[in-house]
């Protein structure tokens, strides 16, 4: 639907309510919501814009771009166990470190008293500044409250941003308890907002789709906006060029056993020769003291194809259907080296069924990893995979693309519609999926062709874009 | 006449560290040295070196009457090298009171070769027997299968290397079988097809006195005083004529903490049946010459000493302790043809603690386990085997 942008002498004045938001980032919200509330500064038409945000205390320091006025609103702090409730899951997989604190802070034990106290603050902190706003901006279900009774206050209309829904998130209702199942909490507060909204933004076609047939929201109040994404383009280094550091470096190991990644770096700093002495003796079978090889010596990877999957480990993610489609592939060819990326609720079971498919020695698990880690096993895969079996939008066969590894896309995901050029299939296909695997890893022309057409896709992607679309549907939003 | 015969259980796993996909290829230093480091000196000093000096001294004040045997596997007898040779000079000294205290073989690893790969365990075999002849001068005769772990097929294997005794498990599955009168541990046996090796088997129930519930508040003979273990043994019927006390050595000290008063226990007991006129000590290799003939042994499944289960589920239940076993038996021939350090470093993966940390038994026995393993979780401990293992794979 096209939007004219009404024009305004002034210009917009936008309050923008966010939840999860930098520097408290614990997953894809917190990105996206910088993404495109930075962007929307820049746009034409808009004249000021003001951050509401929940204040997370040890987050670090908060650095919002010109035109950006933060109102940090204070919020009990959660407790408890994380709810599994941030749209996008953690960038990159991991929930580590900052990001664990900032997803337990914001998505903790007491969300629904907190989503209160926050609406309540927020009145508080604007009540005054009526009539200073032209439109409402609100991310996701949980500035909902907040927005409605803003409305009320500020006489301004809401604009509903929807970045996932209760369906989608349905794949995790065992670890986020009954606040995230489809007749919880969550579900009941976002059936409300796309409701009671004056305009609703999701990310996607799909997502569109998701709320007016679960929602029963008309579509024509559904814009959709999809997300930028700022890809980093790096040369593809093939599996045997990929050395690299050699030092642990994802939080597993370092939480793990720190003083053993230690005890390895001292040993390579003192020659290579790592912590065992050096043998002095021939070898005789029962004499050999330091078994263990220690050199450290890149050891070139046979040269097998590696496809890869990235994701937290939750039924939505459909890690299963990766490892069932590589037990397939597996079946057929022996140089195909499967590697999941991500931990969550599922790994033991993806663990056991691995093992009982035979695919011991084919299938690896990394666990979280950082982003230097997820980067560099972008960089070694010939191939990516997203068997997500409903996905808002999916921001890593992007990064996947960045990084030189052309991805196989799910049907339910919204970012097949800004990759066209990507191949898809039915996740739950596993034979499909596994045929084709095969056929891209038999072609690295083509393979090579996917990455450059889905890297130039991906290049439109920029963030002033959606800025710029955002602004056109606020405008919208307070057309009479 | 009843002899008592304590075998004690010397191990010590070399560790995998948590080691990441990302490091294979990379980074092949996959070995926790820091914590096998720290684990055997903890051990040594907290178990080896007081209950070596509890058994040396009481040898010593009893003239030799007092007599045990040692399995000491050679992945801990590397590990003193390396990290405690103060526990090696101990053991060395007891292997100097020849007369009172024997050393069996095992396999050089403790690993499951055994059950997966004779060319290994032969191999296996001989290594240990290396060791035990570089370390303590002994040439071996009794031999003990990783975790009492026991088949026909394992008895067969052990006799055609030349061995006079094998132990085993008094599993009551393989004493008390349907439609036949039960047979009691106090005497010799052997595996059905394999006549020529007697057997030697655990009697649980006094080891486990000892090993498990000696400390055991809840238990209704708590606290166990030597004076009373001592009158359960003469109540034993006269046929019972050997009681086969086989447990840990770590758990004196370890398991049961000094301050249970195990070690005061075993001082006591010890000079108890040294004075006492019809029980004595025996070293498993002098039973063959004072015991009757061999009683044939049925077997309907393998057996040995870990979980209730007494079988091999503690190292080969679930879908990824199978994997992994298989995973690690297919690379054999590549890791022997290899040899030098790439061989040795696959067979320290060939010890079965990696594979039992893997279990997921969900009853006591998981606590056993648990207790054990150094990973969080038995999917930790698969995923970062398989990731030394490809490391491995790539280099052979």
């Amino acid at each position: 639907m096209p939007h004219e942008p009404r024009s305004n002498a002034r210009g917009l004045r936008v309050l923008v309510l966010g939840w999860e938001y930098p520097p408290s980032v614990a997953g894809g919200l917190g990105a996206a919501c910088h993404g495109l509330t930075t962007a929307l500064a820049r746009s034409e038409g808009v004249a000021s814009v003001t951050l509401a945000v929940p204040r997370v205390r040890g987050a670090g320091e908060a650095v919002d771009g010109p035109g950006i006025e933060r109102i940090e609103i204070d919020v009990p702090p959660a407790r408890g166990e994380e709810a599994l409730l941030s749209p996008y899951g953690p960038v990159g997989v991991a929930a580590k470190g900052a990001r664990a604190g900032a997803s337990r802070a914001l998505y903790g034990g007491d969300l629904g008293d907190a989503l209160q106290a926050y609406a309540a603050a927020a009145v508080d902190a604007l009540d005054a500044r009526a009539g200073t706003f032209d439109v409402i901006h609100a991310h996701d279900w949980m500035t909902v409250p907040a927005a409605m009774q803003l409305r009320m206050r500020l006489g301004a209309p809401v604009c509903f941003h929807v970045h996932s829904t209760a369906f989608d998130r349905a794949g995790t209702a065992r670890a986020a308890g009954p606040l995230a199942r489809p007749d919880g909490l969550a579900a009941r507060i976002e059936a409300a907002g796309v409701r009671a909204a004056d305009r609703v933004v999701a990310v996607s076609d799909f997502t569109r789709g998701v709320i007016e047939r679960g929602y029963g929201v008309r579509a024509e109040r559904i814009d959709v906006v999809h997300n930028g994404a700022t890809i980093d383009e790096a040369e593809a280094t093939s599996a045997t060029q990929a050395s690299g550091s050699v030092a642990p470096s994802s939080d597993a190991a370092r939480s793990g056993m720190l003083s053993s990644g230690a005890r390895s770096a001292a040993g390579q700093d003192s020659g290579g020769q790592g912590s065992g002495e050096p043998s002095t003796e021939p070898p005789s079978a029962a004499a050999s003291i330091a078994a263990a090889p220690l050199s450290s010596t890149p050891t070139p990877a046979p040269a097998d194809h590696t496809v890869l999957f990235v994701g937290r480990l939750t039924r939505q993610k459909g890690a299963g259907y990766f490892v069932r489609a590589a037990a397939r592939l597996a079946e057929q060819r022996d140089d195909v080296r499967f590697v999941v990326v991500g931990d969550g609720e599922d790994l033991p079971r993806l663990v056991e069924e691995a093992a009982e498919r035979g695919l011991g020695s084919r299938l690896f698990f990394t666990g979280s990893v950082d982003d230097v880690t997820r980067d560099r096993l972008y960089a070694d895969a010939d191939l990516y995979v997203m068997t997500s079996i409903s996905e808002p939008f999916g921001l890593t066969p992007l990064e996947a693309l960045g990084r030189g590894a052309p991805a196989i896309l799910p049907n339910a995901a919204g970012v097949c519609e800004v990759l066209p050029s990507a191949p898809r299939v039915d996740p739950w296909d596993t034979d499909a999926l596994a045929e084709r695997m095969g056929e891209l890893l038999d072609s690295g022309d083509e393979r090579a062709r996917l990455v450059e057409a889905g890297r130039a896709e991906a290049r439109e992607l920029t963030w002033d874009r959606s800025g710029a679309r955002l602004a056109g549907v606020l405008q919208e939003a307070c057309a009479p | 006449m009843t002899t008592l015969t304590f075998y004690f259980q010397v191990h010590q796993p070399f560790r995998v560290r948590p080691y990441q996909y990302d490091e294979i290829g990379k980074n092949h230093d996959f070995f926790d040295d820091w914590l096998n480091e720290d684990v055997v000196k903890r051990v040594t000093s907290l178990c080896y070196l007081p209950m070596n000096d509890v058994l040396s001294r009481a040898i010593d004040r009893t003239d030799g009457a007092v007599k045990c045997a040692f399995s000491i596997s050679g992945t801990a007898l590397r590990q003193f090298e390396l990290w405690a040779p103060e526990a090696l000079e101990s053991f060395a000294a007891l292997a100097e009171k020849n007369d009172s205290v024997e050393f069996f073989c095992e396999t050089s690893r403790h690993s499951l070769a055994a059950l997966a790969d004779e060319e290994e365990f032969a191999l296996q075999v001989d290594q240990q027997r290396a060791l035990l002849k570089k370390h303590f001068g002994v040439t071996p005769t009794t031999f003990r299968n990783t975790e009492l772990i026991l088949s026909p097929d394992v008895a067969r294997q052990v006799e055609a290397l030349g061995f006079d005794l094998l132990v085993g498990e008094g599993a009551d599955g393989l004493l008390r079988r349907p439609h036949e009168p039960a047979r009691h541990p106090g005497q010799l046996f052997h595996a059905e097809g394999v006549p020529g090796l007697p057997i030697l088997l655990r009697d649980y129930p006094f080891s486990d006195d000892i090993a498990f519930r000696f400390s055991n508040q809840g238990w209704e003979e708590y606290p166990l005083f030597a004076p009373t273990f001592l009158r359960w043994l003469e109540e034993l019927p006269e046929e019972r004529r050997v009681v086969g006390l086989f447990m840990d050595y770590e758990t004196f000290g370890e398991h049961q903490p000094k301050s249970t008063g195990v070690f005061e226990f075993m001082d006591e007991m010890l000079d108890l049946v040294a004075a006492h006129e019809r029980i004595d000590f025996s070293c498993p290799r002098e039973l063959p010459g004072r015991l009757d003939a061999p009683v044939e042994l049925a077997f309907d499944r393998p057996y040995s000493w870990a979980d209730a289960e007494r079988d091999l589920s503690a190292w080969l239940a679930n879908p990824m302790q199978r994997s992994a076993h298989e995973a690690i038996y297919e690379l054999g021939p590549r890791a022997r043809a290899a040899g030098g350090e790439l061989a040795e470093t696959w067979r320290d993966l060939t010890t079965s603690d990696h594979v039992y940390y893997m279990s997921t038994s969900a009853d006591t026995d998981g606590d056993v386990h648990e207790y054990f393993s150094p990973y969080p979780s038995p999917h930790d401990a698969y995923v970062t085997v398989m990731n030394a293992l490809e490391d491995l794979r790539r280099r052979v």
